[in-house]
């Protein structure tokens, strides 16, 4: 414990020089934390774009889906399959869809779309269609009528009440087409999605592609209790280990490598930010052994072991570390909290930029406490490098030189 | 007959350079308990030198250290350490002290590393303090004590643990008349009450004039050895 003491005291000894230290510490906390918290607000936004509003977090579908996702390679959703769903649905819950490409027609324009064929009920409950009408209404079970997103709309300049035209390939080959009604126009969180998605009832859709019965894939919602893993765990009891239950990951794997190449420029700038502030720290620690020389030489000599006294400085440059870490990690916390509560808005210039990668052009700071905490692991790993210096040249001392200074 | 604490034979330190300097040579010597001995002689006749290789802080180029009978020589760095911590109590010239630990715990500085249970710690260093004057002081850091009071905590370290004997170098040379007088006073009274070993390396003519034994160096030999 004396060690502990005389480490925590030492480093007020030139308190000037401890000030200017923690206050550089703190600084780089504070920036580095606000910048990740913002990247991670803005990943968290385009997950939930992404995924959490339209794809789920999971999906089951046939490995042969994962290869060559066409109606062909569905699979028949079957009753059981929807009881056992049923069971764990506290746990876990799920969107049986048919995803399928037609030609959509309307005047003299037309356009390929993505029809989402949808348990209407579940899709309200989950994605919250309903809420993103603009126009018209939503759909009901067993509804014939479509939804279009808001840029397909636009595109072929149809109306609510219009009659939109379907025409492409159906199960094994038929062929399928159809007239429908637009009961409602839907504003999307992705723009990709909004120029193209024509969404129905999944009945609707089974029958315009002559699959009854058959869906392409299952879209899981996990409840926050029940992490992915145990999600799957839990799916693969239902759904048998021949069909692939993949993550939003898996599924759309451009995302993920999105927000790992933004981290790693993240990750970059950060290092150079803890960089700059290590030599400062270093600097602290150069001064502490040069002025404490003699010092040293006399514990060394009235018997305490190497050990022990480098075992004092490398806490002497954790505890100042750290204390700056926690009065940085202090300082962010209310600083990320305010750009969590008012988000930054872009001008115009910026939304369409923003539109093309699917979110919302805003940025908006994660409270994420993790994001802290590895503020202070980061600020340990680097005190703890730099105190090998000072912590080898006490293994290496005189003690009778050290006496002399 | 009295026991032999500290005994060398043929003890010799050559600092190597462009010009060898033999600052000990072939120094033969025996420190008996209850001694109260000063080694004296002009700057760079090899005192400091001499007590570095008997507290075993500095290793001889030839010749031998025994300490109660344990040679010095034999022993490992790590081995050096806990014997000095052990059995060696240490007064230097300043800066004795922990300037951010206070004079009971610079004092209980050695019982903490040799890991002394709390109230036998505190009694002992409580007693200590309250013999050298400092019961008013205990709570004081080095900066609120006066260079003869750093003195006396250092002392009290040193004899904290009851160590087999006191290795000096110049305790007094900071310090003025009185406060050199009482750290006299109170390292000569524990010397005679408590049996306790103390050699000294010193051009202190004070401290030479209380020294029991004056042991002479000149040119790293002994020149004279003197006991009163």
């Amino acid at each position: 414990m004396i060690i502990e003491k005389l480490a925590w005291r030492n480093i007020w000894r030139n308190r000037r020089r401890t000030f200017i230290t923690l206050s550089s510490i703190f600084f780089a906390v504070i920036l580095s934390s606000l910048m990740m918290s913002i990247k991670e607000g803005m990943y968290s936004l385009m997950i939930q774009s992404a995924v959490g509003s339209y794809s789920g977090y999971l999906q089951i579908n046939t490995s042969d889906f994962t290869s060559d996702g066409t109606l062909d390679n569905g699979f028949v959703f079957t009753q059981a399959m929807s009881d056992d769903l049923n069971g764990i649905k506290s746990q876990i819950k799920a969107i049986p869809r048919i995803e399928n490409f037609a030609l959509s027609a309307y005047g003299d324009k037309t356009r390929g779309t993505l029809v989402l064929g949808t348990d209407i009920i579940a899709e309200k409950e989950l994605t919250q269609i309903d809420e993103r009408i603009i126009s018209g209404s939503c759909l009901s079970r067993n509804d014939k009528g479509v939804l279009l997103g808001k840029g397909l709309a636009e595109y072929l300049n149809i109306a609510v009440a219009d009659t939109i035209v379907l025409l492409g390939q159906g199960y094994h080959g038929t062929s399928a087409a159809g007239k429908f009604a637009v009961k409602g126009i839907v504003s999307l969180g992705s723009p990709e999605l909004s120029k193209q998605l024509v969404v129905m009832d999944l009945g609707n859709a089974q029958q315009l592609y002559s699959a009854p019965g058959v869906i392409t894939q299952l879209n899981i919602w996990p409840s926050e209790d029940a992490g992915l893993q145990t999600s799957k765990t839990l799916l693969a009891g239902i759904v048998g280990n021949e069909m692939d239950i993949r993550t939003w990951k898996e599924v759309m794997p451009e995302i993920d490598k999105m927000i790992q190449a933004d981290r790693v420029e993240g990750y970059v700038f950060m290092f150079i930010l803890y960089l700059v502030i290590s030599f400062g720290i270093f600097g602290t620690l150069l001064m502490m052994l040069v002025e404490r020389a003699y010092e040293f030489g006399m514990l060394l000599s009235i018997g305490m072991k190497r050990m022990s006294l480098a075992f004092m400085v490398w806490l002497e440059a954790l505890f100042l570390s750290l204390a700056g870490a926690m009065i940085g990690i202090a300082g962010a916390i209310p600083v990320c909290y305010y750009f969590n509560q008012n988000p930054i808005r872009f001008g115009d210039e910026f939304n369409e930029m923003f539109e093309e990668y699917g979110f919302e052009p805003i940025m908006k700071a994660s409270m994420d406490l993790g994001i802290f905490f590895e503020q202070a692991l980061i600020i340990a790993a680097l005190s703890s490098i730099l105190a090998l210096y000072p912590v080898l040249k006490i293994f290496t001392m005189n003690i009778l030189s050290s006496r002399q200074s | 007959m009295k026991k032999i604490v500290v005994q060398t034979i043929g003890l010799s330190k050559t600092f190597k350079g462009p010009l060898p300097v033999h600052a000990v040579q072939s120094v033969d010597l025996t420190i008996e308990d209850d001694e109260f001995t000063a080694i004296v002689g002009p700057s760079g006749s090899g005192k400091t030198t001499l007590l570095n290789m008997i507290g075993g802080l500095d290793r001889p180029t030839s010749g031998s250290v025994s300490v109660n009978g344990l040679d010095l020589n034999k022993l490992s760095d790590h081995e050096l350490t806990n014997f000095r911590l052990k059995h060696i109590g240490f007064v230097f010239q300043s800066f004795n002290l922990i300037p951010v630990l206070t004079a009971r715990e610079n004092a209980e500085f050695i019982l903490l590393l040799q890991k002394y249970p709390r109230i036998e710690r505190e009694q002992r260093v409580l007693q200590l303090l309250n013999e050298v004057g400092l019961q008013d002081k205990v709570d004081s850091r080095p900066s609120q004590l006066s260079g003869g009071q750093q003195q006396r905590v250092a002392v009290v370290r040193a004899l904290a643990s009851k160590p087999d004997f006191v290795i000096a170098d110049e305790p007094t040379a900071n310090l003025d008349s009185k406060s050199a007088s009482n750290l006299l006073d109170i390292m000569e009274r524990l010397n005679r009450e408590e049996g306790i070993t103390f050699i000294f390396s010193t051009h202190d003519q004070r401290v030479i004039d209380r020294a029991r034994r004056v042991i002479t160096l000149v040119d790293g030999k002994i020149a004279s050895d003197e006991r009163r």
